[in-house]
């Protein structure tokens, strides 16, 4: 099974309006990262998931799901804080941009 | 198939004799060093579970005793067989301290076979042995970090359920869908509808929350699914308010029922119910009629009912005459009374 059909769900009333484009509610977003909403609040608070459009509620792009995952395993298995996770993701991809550079 | 011997000692780094404290501190160093996040060798991801699997024999003091007792001739890699009598050794897993309101697993087949030979799973099960939900997962959904990352039980989600006041009062069960997200194969989000049956107790309180037990999200190895709460809003009433668990309604009632007092039908959610005006009552005074509200075993409401006094817009000859008779003998002066 690929990881992203373990995350099967967001919840949303049936009832209310579907975005036009590919975007996320905060629910749907803390559903397929597999996060509580807070979490996602508490990513939101410190500017580590920027949301693309507000209506006035936060919608999200699909593309930012892959950082948002990595946040949330990072806060729960390593215990790494909000107020120190941009700090973390960005050394993160340095390294990773640097080993690429390294191995070209 | 063989089992291999594992030295969890090793795994960690850390001598036999090392404290509870010790070994934590070397199994956060590990997990921050192995974390797939973290580090992209191929093996960090195995090395991760290795480690998740040490530390979960060794921080759980029962286990650990467990494992000791082999003795230290076992080596890494070795074949192992548990010794005789292993499986008549009487074990009680409980729950370790911090796993208050914590997780709960179903058999612990995601471990290696040495660890299942050793506390079930696959093998063998020492007898009184490995009880589910004892002593498996130290902390809470989305809380507590350095969660066994082999084990984790899946987060809980919450959406919103509208229900009428009715199927609020007596209870119903009620089909409903929610619109779902999942990520297609191209990375696209779809939407699908998916119905769930819920069980409305009878009393349910605006606010209050339903849990679908094991429809969150899914948790990671043999970790349980989390819950999915379902939120309740009352919808709007077009005859009664919702305040808590009280009702309220507003009952228009005539000037001379007030005035002499007089028993007036009042609407309740379960069929009219009279109620004694007492001469004098005044217009916007709110009675109450007790138990007549929402019910549960949490709370009995009550039913307020505001008084409206209403004056006919058109009087007839007999009535302007009865009013201007009235008028002609009455003392009273609502500005000074």
């Amino acid at each position: 099974m690929k990881q992203d059909d373990m995350f099967q769900a967001a919840s949303r009333p049936a009832e209310k309006s579907a975005p036009s484009r590919d975007l996320l509610s905060l629910a749907e977003l803390a559903w397929l990262a597999d996060a509580t909403p807070q979490m996602i609040s508490d990513l939101l608070e410190w500017d580590l998931a920027a949301p693309c459009e507000r209506d006035p509620e936060p919608w999200f792009a699909v593309e930012i799901l892959p950082q948002v995952r990595k946040a949330v395993r990072l806060h729960r298995d390593l215990g790494v804080g909000f107020c120190s996770m941009g700090l973390v993701l960005d050394l993160l991809e340095r390294i990773e941009e640097l080993e690429r550079r390294l191995a070209e | 198939m063989s089992v291999k011997f594992k030295d969890y000692y090793e795994v960690l780094g850390v001598a036999r004799t090392a404290s509870a404290d010790d070994i934590r501190k070397q199994y956060r160093k590990l997990a921050r060093k192995y974390h797939p996040d973290v580090n992209k060798h191929a093996d960090a991801e195995s090395r991760f579970k290795e480690i998740g699997e040490a530390y979960e024999v060794l921080s759980d003091v029962e286990k650990r005793k467990r494992y000791d007792q082999l003795g230290a001739n076992y080596h890494a890699g070795q074949d192992f067989a548990p010794p005789p009598g292993w499986e008549n050794m009487q074990y009680e897993f409980g729950a370790r301290p911090e796993s208050a309101g914590g997780y709960t697993a179903e058999a612990a087949g995601d471990f290696s076979d040495f660890f299942e030979t050793l506390f079930g799973g696959g093998g063998f099960r020492p007898g009184g042995g490995f009880r589910p939900g004892g002593g498996f997962r130290p902390g809470q959904a989305g809380g507590e970090p350095f969660q066994n990352f082999r084990k984790r039980r899946g987060e809980d989600h919450e959406a919103t359920v509208t229900i009428s006041l009715e199927e609020a009062f007596h209870g119903a069960k009620k089909p409903i869908h929610l619109q779902v997200a999942r990520m297609d194969e191209h990375g696209r989000v779809q939407r699908e509808s998916k119905q769930y049956t819920v069980q409305i107790p009878p009393g349910t309180a605006d606010g209050a929350r339903i849990r679908l037990a094991g429809q969150g999200g899914q948790g990671a190895g043999e970790g349980a699914a989390g819950d999915l709460y379902l939120r309740v809003q009352i919808a709007p009433h077009p005859v009664f308010r919702l305040i808590g668990a009280d009702l309220e309604v507003t009952v228009p009632v005539a000037p001379w029922e007030v005035a002499l007092g007089a028993k007036v039908p009042v609407p309740t959610m379960t069929g009219n119910a009279m109620l004694a005006l007492p001469a004098g009552t005044q217009s916007g005074q709110r009675l109450r009629l007790r138990g007549k509200g929402l019910a549960s075993a949490r709370h009995h409401g009550d039913l307020i009912v505001n008084i409206q006094v209403a004056v006919p817009r058109h009087l007839n000859e007999k009535e302007k005459t009865l009013f201007a008779e009235l008028a002609r003998v009455s003392s009273f002066n609502p500005r000074v009374d």
